[in-house]
């Protein structure tokens, strides 16, 4: 990955969705208010040619992801690795919504 | 004075003023604002948003973050936190110099169509949440207040309102309105299961109202007959202030009676539950005396949120279920989908015969996934209260040992992921088909109860819609095929040891209750507001009594005769 000078990586991961319900109304708002916690970081979810904001629930629902939808999360700023990290652990913890 | 027809949803008699809470339809007018007024704008939206939030948190910490209202509330107070929505609409005063109530219609309205224009149902449906947090952020942005003096509980109105969203229906304080009316909805629509949620007399489908009813007029919501009377003169005003009364009356005479148990004078014991849609109506069900959930029809988990529910929501709805029933039994009938309740919203429109088409269990068949999510949350909850697992529109054993197949399937899955349940959970069959009823000697070695659904064995017994006016006086219970049909099952029943109770309208009849008793019934599940009508019966007459009634019922041969022979024998044992 290039880093972009002053302003961290650009780094990008490939998730799966796995929560039985897929990204729906609760899961995007947990993954919306956890990508809230980087502020300088812009977080964003690419599916096929669809590119949306991780900040924003609406955003979130538009990508229409069931389970079982693979997506990728591009991220860019200071705290790109955290926020990578932060955003893979939470799909593979099915956004904390238990089950 | 006008009377208008619409459809019957809450029950009661209401009295007031007309209140119309018209939210905004139009896009307000664009309005090019000065340079200098852009940061009071943007002020005032998120003024206004602010004031939505806290509203929204209100509610949801009053109703303790449970059940619908719940987590209506809570999701939308997230959407409105939004970082997307915030800068387009701020984006839209600033650089678009549009006037606030404008930035957010045009936003708001662009989102909606994006929603709608989504391939995913699931998705598709968050339309609903935008159009209704539309209204809350624009009431709020409002200057003047042209629609007066808002009702209080010194002053309570009758609400009118086009139609009414699950938004506004959680808004809905219940001491400041009496009741209230709407201009769209059919019978099975969202806006009536709302209302009749609400439990106040309401009237719904009344059509477009136009001006023939002013702010401020005087109304009369009949919820029994589903009228709306405009500017009633003296005399039917008295008139229903008087049925106003009878009917508090009737209700604290039978509000003592939910107190004492059901059981015949001589000393027979009857259950009688209650039917619900919705997990909070088990208050009132409980409070009306009922002795559990005899039916839970949980298709209308649906309506609640107008999605599907994920096994969180199932799981949810059931927990509040039995949390208000405090170790009472529950009843929960599987989804119900098609022929009358969401067939649409399912995909089933244009059914040439969708009351023979592909409803209820056979719809369950078809989405395995939803089924299945369904039956996980249903054996989840079954560890903390007295589940009995019900399906419905079983004309076969094929279709139970289907069921009960799929329901062990997810008893391994949820055995392997070492989940608790309660292995002894009941499973039954709704007999409401004929084939089910007439050979119900076959089914009753595959299940743990039957429960007959009268509504549905009429019509499909005899043939008759009973909503199509044409034929709807051939719709009758008292027909002598059906009358057979239900001792037919009772027999049977007892021969194989199998429960049988009676969770159809039918049973809230008194003259029927009367016989469903004498036949050997002996668990009714009927509306939560007619379980102490049911509880009279049984406390009025002995068994002995009940069952001589039923020996004279199989010589009369016309159902015109049978109901005759009924009233009567009701009106002697029971009186007035």
């Amino acid at each position: 990955m290039l880093g972009t000078p002053g302003r961290g990586l650009s780094l990008e991961a490939k998730v799966t969705v796995r929560n039985k319900q897929g990204l729906h109304a609760r899961p995007s708002s947990v993954l919306a208010e956890n990508a809230l916690r980087f502020r300088d970081t812009e977080i964003t979810i690419r599916r096929g040619d669809l590119v949306v904001d991780a900040k924003s629930i609406m955003e979130l629902l538009l990508l229409e992801a069931r389970c079982g939808t693979e997506l990728t999360v591009v991220v860019s700023g200071p705290q790109a690795q955290a926020a990578l990290d932060a955003l893979k652990a939470l799909f593979e913890r099915e956004f904390d919504v238990k089950i | 004075m006008r009377t208008l027809q619409g459809i019957p949803v809450g029950p009661g008699v209401a009295i007031g003023p007309a209140f119309w809470l018209r939210p905004a339809e139009g896009m307000p007018p664009q309005r090019t604002i000065r340079k200098a007024e852009v940061d009071d704008e943007a002020a005032r939206f998120r003024a206004a948003l602010e004031t939505s939030r806290d509203e929204l948190d209100r509610l949801s910490k009053a109703s303790g973050f449970s059940g619908a209202v719940g987590s209506i509330a809570a999701g939308h107070r997230e959407f409105l936190r939004d970082p997307t929505l915030l800068r387009e609409v701020e984006d839209t005063i600033r650089n678009g110099r549009s006037a606030a109530d404008y930035a957010v219609a045009v936003v708001f309205r662009r989102w909606i169509e994006k929603f709608r224009s989504l391939e995913d149902d699931f998705f598709r449906q968050r339309y609903v949440d935008l159009v209704d947090l539309e209204r809350r952020v624009m009431r709020h942005l409002a200057r003047d207040d042209r629609a007066g003096p808002k009702p209080s509980p010194d002053r309570p109105a009758v609400l009118l309102v086009p139609d009414l969203t699950p938004g506004e229906a959680i808004d809905l304080d219940r001491r400041s309105y009496v009741g209230f009316a709407t201009e769209l909805g059919g019978a099975t629509s969202h806006t009536a299961i709302v209302a009749r949620s609400l439990n106040i007399p309401a009237v719904c489908g009344l059509g477009p109202l136009g001006d023939s009813v002013p702010q401020g007029a005087m109304v009369i919501v009949d919820g029994e007959t589903g009228r709306l009377i405009v500017d009633p003169d003296s005399r039917t005003l008295e008139d229903f202030r008087r049925r106003q009364d009878m009917i508090r009356r009737r209700f604290r005479v039978l509000k003592r009676l939910a107190e004492l148990p059901a059981e015949t004078p001589d000393g027979w014991p009857v259950a009688v539950h209650g039917n619900i849609e919705f997990p909070f109506e088990v208050e009132d069900a409980v409070q009306n005396g009922a002795d559990g959930i005899g039916l839970y029809r949980t298709e209308f988990l649906y309506a609640q949120r107008n999605a599907l529910p994920d096994e969180e929501a199932h799981l949810q709805a059931y927990r509040e279920a039995l949390e208000h029933l405090k170790g009472r039994p529950l009843t929960i009938r599987t989804f119900d989908f098609g022929a009358d309740k969401f067939a649409a919203e399912m995909g089933l429109a244009g059914e040439p015969n969708p009351f023979l088409g592909c409803r209820s269990i056979r719809y369950s068949f078809a989405r395995p996934e939803l089924f299945r999510t369904q039956l996980r949350a249903i054996l989840r909850a079954s560890t903390q209260g007295r589940i009995s697992l019900m399906f419905p529109m079983i004309s076969s054993v094929t279709e139970m040992r289907r069921a009960k197949t799929i329901l062990e399937q997810v008893r391994e899955e949820l055995r392997r992921d070492r989940v608790p349940f309660d292995a002894a959970m009941p499973a039954g069959a709704m007999v409401e088909i004929p084939s089910a009823a007439i050979a119900c000697d076959l089914l009753a070695k595959e299940v743990d109860f039957f429960s007959l659904g009268t509504n549905d064995l009429t019509q499909y017994t005899l043939a008759v819609d009973r909503t199509n006016d044409r034929v709807a006086s051939l719709f009758r219970p008292s027909n002598p095929a059906i009358l057979r049909l239900l001792r037919t099952v009772v027999r049977e029943g007892e021969r194989h040891a199998v429960p049988v109770s009676m969770c159809g309208e039918m049973a809230a009849e008194r003259a029927y209750t009367l016989l469903l008793l004498g036949l050997g019934i002996r668990s009714f599940s009927v509306a939560p507001s007619a379980v102490p009508e049911v509880k009279r019966v049984v406390r009025s007459v002995t068994r002995r009594q009940a069952g001589e009634v039923v020996q004279g019922v199989w010589s009369l041969a016309a159902p015109e005769e049978v109901d005759a022979y009924l009233h009567d024998a009701a009106d002697r044992l029971l009186g007035d």
